[in-house]
């Protein structure tokens, strides 16, 4: 979808997958996180534009004119990089570390 | 005599409530964990988390899009008296929750996914009783449970010779893999022993039910909790995966006893606002409203158990 309409930015929360990520850098877009905020969120809403597939409900798709609308945070860039991987990369390793740790401490301690 | 009306009301200002205007002891924890992140882009999203919690206060707005899915959970006196529909007492107050506050739609079929847009569905109102004796009340907790973290659930049936370590490992290895998708920071739930429905529920009712700094109340779980912690936060996973010191508000543990070939283990992610409303409502129709979550102190040790569920799994 991303290749066919090639947005330049989406807002969202929890990350897109590796495959995404690649047709970010091909178009040229990023993926801003925003926070689960939405009391912050609705006063930045200035004007509801447009209304999809209102039969979804709750999942409808709107089309909304925003001011100053955030935090918003790059997580995901055109160049490759994402930060939730990173960040998980991290925190693999880390734990792995700890692991190993504990089974030094149990084995010293039989 | 406690009406069907009366808890129906109940409930609607509950769930109404509980979207709203969150309890004490997590917006101290969001405002201490906002004063010490040192990482400079999880500080300005936990800024944005603070100032959210005082705009939906002010504005009546809900503080997260996601109702989730809404459970009840009740501790009901031995000695009070019901009367009417019970399960139509928790689905009459939700249905009006969902038209006043208002919230979506977000309970489906899971088949047919057809939607009856009130938030209720088959077994939804999900309600968890528990027998309390010689109370003339009836003490309902509504949980908006929302779903980015209820998906990261994890529970494994482990082999006893995996011991402690095998449970810790697996609930740190279900916290990476969760990453910042349930919203962190998190309050972990984690249940230990028991059976396959049991350690859910255990999981379930520490992540929800118990509050921000509240100790199990024997020592050796108390200190379980501290550890697993500590070594959570040290992932350095932070505010929706961002980075950074705050991962977790909070771990808790419930066990019970289990079977000697068994170790079951289940984990169980809060997200951030960590929802929750409690009132009690006495027979003679008085309601006593429990806001900041104090009384939940010492309430979810697990000693309303059966004795033959009391013994640790894990010493």
């Amino acid at each position: 979808m991303l290749r066919r309409l090639r947005f330049r930015g989406m807002i969202g929360k929890g990350g897109m997958s590796v495959q995404t990520l690649e047709a970010m850098q091909e178009v040229g877009c990023v993926y801003l996180l925003v926070p689960s905020i939405s009391a912050v969120l609705t006063t930045k809403v200035k004007d509801v534009k447009e209304a999809y597939w209102e039969d979804l409900l709750g999942e409808a798709i709107f089309g909304i004119e925003v001011e100053a609308f955030g935090p918003l945070v790059v997580a995901m860039d055109a160049h490759g990089n994402s930060l939730f991987e990173d960040v998980t990369r991290a925190a693999r390793e880390k734990l792995q570390r700890s692991t190993a740790r504990d089974e030094l401490d149990s084995g010293a301690a039989t | 005599m406690i009406s069907e009306s009366q808890v129906s009301h109940l409930v609607a200002e509950l769930y109404a409530r509980a979207m709203i205007d969150i309890p004490k002891d997590v917006e101290d924890a969001l405002r201490a964990m906002h004063e010490s992140e040192t990482s400079e882009w999880s500080h300005e999203v936990l800024g944005g988390l603070v100032d959210n919690l005082q705009v939906a206060r002010e504005r009546r707005l809900v503080i997260c899009q996601d109702n989730g899915v809404n459970a009840h959970y009740v501790r009901y006196g031995t000695g009070a008296v019901f009367q009417g529909d019970w399960r139509e007492a928790f689905a009459g107050g939700v249905r009006r929750a969902t038209q006043e506050v208002p919230l979506r739609p977000t309970a489906v079929d899971p088949i047919t996914r057809e939607n009856r847009e009130d938030n209720t569905a088959r077994g939804v109102p999900l309600i968890d009783v528990e027998m309390i004796s010689g109370a003339d009340w009836i003490e309902i907790t509504t949980v908006p449970k929302g779903f980015g973290s209820e998906n990261m659930s994890q529970l494994a049936m482990l082999n006893p010779s995996d011991g402690l370590d095998g449970v810790k490992q697996f609930v740190l290895e279900a916290v990476v893999t969760a990453g910042g998708r349930p919203c962190p920071p998190v309050v972990l739930g984690v249940g230990v022993g028991g059976t396959f429905e049991k350690v859910a529920l255990m999981a379930k009712k520490a992540a929800v039910l118990r509050r921000i700094g509240d100790r199990h109340p024997e020592a050796h779980i108390a200190e379980l909790e501290i550890e697993l912690l500590t070594r959570v936060n040290a992932l350095g996973i932070g505010p929706f995966g961002l980075g950074g010191d705050t991962t977790a508000m909070d771990v808790h543990i419930e066990y019970a006893g289990t079977h000697i070939a068994g170790n079951p283990v289940a984990v169980n992610f809060q997200c951030w606002p960590a929802r929750a409303a409690t009132a009690r409502i006495y027979n003679d129709g008085r309601i006593e409203r429990l806001i900041d979550g104090e009384w939940l102190k010492d309430k979810w040790s697990g000693k309303q158990d059966s004795p033959a569920l009391a013994a640790s799994a894990i010493e």
